[in-house]
């Protein structure tokens, strides 16, 4: 039993990591107002304005396909991957990964 | 004559007792997965695995054709199996995809894209060493024709579109409450009013 508890334990850290791994990630949806080279202003559907900026390995998807150049536009909805590790000054959060797309309008 | 063995074998011992401290002054920490691998590495790796693959492999033309039936099977095949480190548009851009040694390469890449079709198979039927890619391949090659779909996948991937994606993030593997929130973050970029919900990894 003492054995089969410890081996219980050392598992649960192993299987564990994986989740510790990535600690404070979160997401942020909103749609864009101001686009920069290195950040992006958006507006929460709560109507908060919050400015993401990239980090240095900023991945980039549009409609779900990742892309090398294609940027988001004023007016697209974006969800973005945000963490507040290194934060830079008069920036809300960093973006990790951001998806965005060109919302069809309603008719 | 007995001196020259005496030498020869000290030499050989001297060259054996270099060798090991070398080892040892070297070894610590080269198997981390962490970085990125050279551009010289990368090269290197691909040309040896290109000459381990056996050459009739390299010659095989996929015997299965090109259709919207297979290509949806496959769609689905990869989604389910292959897309949590390549990512539904083969790009690698997953969780884990960059933080494997090498990372997970873009399968749109063209490099990627000029392998032959043979040497795509190989690789999915029988994985490769020392990286995180699997063998998926059941049984004998000439059966396995679920990896001769998704090499018409990954041909296909250059034009994949975002219609085909939404398709097979119904098959990636998603806990409920995961798919809950991709369904949220999907249709908000859609267009919709969602309201946020609190989410951490």
């Amino acid at each position: 039993m003492k054995y089969f508890s410890i081996l219980a334990v050392l598992c649960s850290m192993f299987l564990a990591t994986p989740v510790w791994a990535h600690g404070d990630a979160s997401h942020v949806m909103g749609t864009v107002t101001e686009l920069g080279n290195d950040h992006v202003v958006v507006t929460t559907p709560k109507g908060e304005s919050l400015t993401l900026a990239f980090h240095p390995q900023i991945t980039f998807q549009q409609n779900g396909i990742h892309v090398e150049h294609a940027r988001p536009q004023v007016g697209d909805r974006l969800v973005a991957e945000v963490s507040k590790n290194g934060v830079p000054e008069n920036r809300d959060w960093v973006a990790t990964e951001i998806t965005f797309s060109t919302p069809q309008k309603k008719p | 004559m007995l001196r020259r063995i005496k030498i020869f074998f000290i030499v050989i011992l001297l060259l054996l007792v270099g060798s090991t401290l070398a080892a040892l002054w070297f070894l610590p920490g080269t198997f981390s997965a962490k970085g990125t691998p050279p551009e010289w590495e990368v090269k290197a790796a691909r040309f040896i695995r290109h000459l381990a693959t056996p050459s009739h492999f390299l010659k095989m033309a996929n015997p299965v054709h090109f259709s919207p039936e297979n290509l949806a099977q496959a769609r689905h095949h990869f989604a389910d199996h292959c897309a949590t480190c390549h990512a539904n548009d083969g790009s690698g851009k997953t969780h884990m995809g960059p933080n494997f040694y090498p990372p997970v390469p873009d399968l749109r890449d063209p490099a990627i894209q000029a392998m032959a079709d043979g040497e795509l198979f190989y690789i999915i039927h029988y994985g490769i060493r020392f990286t995180g890619m699997p063998a998926w391949g059941k049984g004998l090659p000439e059966e396995d024709l679920d990896s001769w779909k998704l090499v018409l996948l990954i041909r296909h991937f250059p034009n994949i579109t975002p219609e085909e994606i939404t398709e097979m993030k119904q098959y990636n593997p998603l806990t409920r409450e995961e798919r809950e929130q991709q369904e949220a973050l999907d249709q908000f970029l859609s267009g919709e009013d969602v309201l946020p919900q609190e989410h951490h990894h």
